[in-house]
């Protein structure tokens, strides 16, 4: 079985951080979030000074978010090749990964249905950015299920020498719980508990791209290795 | 996340590694996260420390410090449980970590009086920066605290039969390092909400 | 065996104790007064320091642990003391 197209998956990942990097953050100037204790007027002048960033952005934003499809079907697969394990974990991650890029890609279109008409009533615009940013930041439970699946599989590995390392399962079990405080977002508008303060924004995103470049890590090596004890040959 | 867990000690270091090696990702990831909760509390703090201290002011100290001498008592169980098991004193084990269990249990009914105290009083998570970080701080160490019950009641039941193979000791020192950080958590918690003046 | 047990009880003791000096101090028993009372508060998350040392030391065992453990753990108990003590400094009244 070649691994060509698994090496290929692999790089899906950093692909994505990168292209979500540059629209998100480069183009729209998305980092720090738009304030949620700013007006409707301050909120609609922002998309029209930055109309075009915030479309362009968006729109490699979006492109970037799909590549985490082959890259979740990479982790699958590693994770069905866990011996006298039920598939079931495999799938829950498969189907939480790609309804996770669902909530990635739904956020991102409604900032262009906001920059499309930046001159609409301000008080639209203040619920259209409102939208986007609760529907990014809150709904946390794709993500943890994600990685509690993966960890739970990683840990109930029996095997003498197992697929991922151990300490790999309570790494994700770790950045599983910092997706949890997103949800207190919307109790907030101001301070370290709203969605641009320390614990909704800034810790989620520092572990959402922990995870990638930890995963990244991880799977890389053992890609590496399975490319050194499969033969050549088609089985 | 650090590379030294990963890999397997090399022979010059010496020593034994309290639990499986790759609990303490998770374990010193916890605790980071909660050092910096830690610090911002202090940061807001400082920004209105008038406001901070009047709100101090209306909680029970008294709750706070029986909950912090119940988790010490329960973390002495785990220890004393552990040790037990090592030596194959089975009834031993399963009593003290039963009694862990107990404790544990007793920490969440305080807290369950606690907010019920505060709730009806009508202070919330948003009446102000204090009553945020009160909830939020105790809300999340309170989820590590069910979760350890979870694995005190695991570790009780397993502790039942005589452990004799090196691996089920980790197992059992892996939930014990666990406990312990949920104990070393509300030390640090219980003076800054509680007592700081 | 039984020296292992009487060395966690001894910090069991320890610790209890020092909690019990910390409820004193802290609440409103020690100190009649509603304003910052620096030394106190120093006191108290010095102590809180030392008492999470001493639970990760001889409760989680890390004492017997590899030096690497053993200098993470320090190391973690330090930030968190300098920079708490830092950041309530940061919100005392200037004198």
């Amino acid at each position: 079985m070649g691994t060509r197209g698994q090496w290929l998956c692999l790089w899906c990942g950093p692909a994505f951080l990168l292209l979500f990097g540059i629209g998100f953050w480069g183009c729209a100037g998305f980092v720090p979030p738009i304030a949620p204790s700013l007006g409707a007027a301050d909120v609609a002048a922002y998309y029209q000074s930055h109309t075009t960033g915030i479309r362009l952005g968006m729109a490699i934003a979006m492109g970037g978010a799909g590549l985490i499809a082959p890259w979740v079907a990479l982790i699958t697969v590693l994770m069905l090749r866990i011996r006298g394990n039920s598939p079931a974990l495999a799938y829950t991650q498969l189907g939480a990964g790609c309804g996770g890029i669902v909530l990635l890609i739904l956020p991102t279109l409604i900032w262009e249905i906001t920059a499309f008409r930046p001159d609409r009533d301000p008080q639209l615009t203040l619920l259209l950015n409102d939208m986007g940013w609760i529907m990014i930041i809150v709904p946390f439970t794709l993500a943890t299920v994600q990685c509690l699946a993966l960890a739970a599989a990683i840990l109930l590995d029996k095997a003498e020498t197992p697929v991922f390392p151990r300490w790999s399962g309570y790494f994700n079990v770790w950045i599983a719980l910092l997706f949890v405080p997103g949800a207190v977002a919307v109790f907030f508008k101001t301070g370290p508990f709203a969605w641009n303060g320390i614990f909704p924004w800034w810790i989620p995103f520092a572990s959402f791209g922990t995870w990638f470049v930890v995963m990244f890590a991880v799977l890389h090596r053992i890609l590496r290795r399975q490319s050194l004890a499969v033969p050549a040959v088609p089985a | 996340m650090n590379s030294a867990v990963d890999m397997p000690l090399p022979k010059t270091m010496k020593g034994h590694v309290p639990g499986e090696t790759g609990i303490w990702v998770f374990v010193l990831g916890d605790m980071s996260v909660f050092a910096l909760m830690f610090g911002t509390f202090l940061y807001y703090r400082a920004l209105d420390v008038d406001l901070y201290m009047r709100s101090q002011a209306t909680l029970n100290q008294n709750f706070g410090a029986i909950n912090t001498l119940l988790l010490l008592a329960s973390s002495w169980f785990v220890v004393m449980g552990v040790d037990a098991a090592r030596q194959r004193r089975t009834r031993a084990a399963s009593t003290l970590f039963a009694s862990a269990f107990v404790c544990g249990i007793g920490f969440a009914v305080v807290k369950f009086f606690e907010y019920h105290e505060k709730i009806s009083a009508g202070l919330t998570l948003t009446t102000n920066g204090f009553y945020s970080y009160y909830y939020m701080l105790t809300g999340l160490h309170f989820a590590h605290v069910s979760i350890g019950l979870v694995l005190l009641g695991f570790m009780w039941a397993k502790s039942r039969k005589p452990l004799t193979e090196a691996k089920q000791i980790m197992l059992l020192e892996s939930g014990a390092t666990y406990w312990h950080m949920v104990d070393v958590l509300w030390i640090v918690l219980f003076p800054l909400i509680y007592l700081l003046k | 065996m039984t020296l292992l047990r009487h060395h966690a009880t001894w910090i069991w003791l320890l610790l209890a104790t020092v909690t019990g000096l910390s409820w004193w101090f802290g609440s409103d028993h020690g100190i009649h007064s509603s304003t910052p009372h620096a030394g106190i508060a120093i006191g108290l998350l010095i102590a809180a320091c030392i008492k999470a040392r001493l639970i990760i030391f001889h409760f989680m065992e890390v004492r017997h642990a590899p030096w690497p453990l053993r200098l993470v753990c320090d190391v973690w108990v330090l930030v968190v003391g300098v920079s708490l003590i830092s950041l309530y400094w940061m919100g005392l009244p200037p004198a």
